[in-house]
């Protein structure tokens, strides 16, 4: 197996191993060395508990990989200064990893931050204020 | 030279053709199949004229494509209903392409809405994390 398609089950593995489970630091270090996406990870967790992740499209080359993927969770605690909604959340963000001896060990994201504002109804909250 | 290597430079071709200088119709015609792209720029560049594009990454595979890249440009055009702001704006975006016979024929792309409406002075956002 070459190693883009190495990373591709490596990523799999990973997403599914997260998805809907609570993401500890111990689950996380078993795939992740990138402090600041752990760190980012923990923060939506608190969040939007137990939200889920799903791979949509993975492009690889070489020990990078980009993936398309969905989040999908309920807004349950305080986000950003927004009380929580518990409304379902659903959007599409783009990620990219460099991965060294099946571990993450840096990151990028891409997301439409106004897909997910709009739908905890932060328009209407500032409205409202 | 392979298809990820042909599709790399046929992309960073087309993008150094169209950054920086008007997007007409009949430039992207040599580039592009796909329609909606084709439109999705014009409307772009009707409000950032002669919008630049700044490649950070490429990751390709078979015949796709994934650029990671940075708009750079001046609000001097309506954008959706918003009038000129005459600020610049410089925000990340991935596109990815599908390529047959050197012609882009389909693609995604997603940018981070609110990073442009804040730039733009719309919007106050909220923190990164």
């Amino acid at each position: 197996m070459n190693q883009a398609k190495q990373n591709k089950a490596f990523i799999l593995d990973y997403f599914n191993a997260v998805s809907g489970t609570n993401k500890t630091p111990e689950l996380l270090a078993q795939y992740v060395t990138d402090r600041e996406l752990i760190d980012h990870i923990i923060f939506f967790d608190g969040a939007f508990p137990k939200y889920e992740v799903f791979a949509d499209e993975m492009t690889a080359e070489g020990n990078r990989i980009v993936v398309r993927a969905r989040f999908k969770g309920r807004h349950e605690r305080e986000w950003h200064g927004i009380p929580a909604s518990h409304r379902p959340i659903v959007f599409t963000f783009i990620i990219g990893y460099e991965i060294q001896n099946a571990k993450i060990v840096s990151h990028w994201l891409v997301a439409d931050q106004m897909v997910l504002l709009n739908q905890l109804g932060f328009e209407e909250v500032l409205a409202a204020q | 030279m392979n298809q990820a290597k042909e599709n790399k430079a046929f992309v960073l071709e087309y993008l150094n053709v169209l950054s920086g200088k008007e997007k007409t119709r009949e430039m992207m015609a040599q580039y592009i199949t796909d329609q909606e792209l084709i439109e999705h720029i014009m409307f772009f560049d009707a409000a950032f004229p002669k919008y630049e594009m700044i490649v950070d990454e490429m990751i390709s595979e078979d015949n796709k494509i994934m650029v990671r890249a940075r708009l750079i440009g001046k609000h001097e055009g309506v954008f959706g209903d918003i009038p000129p702001s005459y600020r610049s704006v410089n925000f990340p975006f991935v596109v990815t392409y599908v390529i047959e016979n050197r012609k882009i024929v389909s693609h995604w792309l997603i940018a981070d809405q609110m990073a442009l409406l804040v730039q733009l002075g719309i919007e106050q956002g909220v923190a990164e994390h």
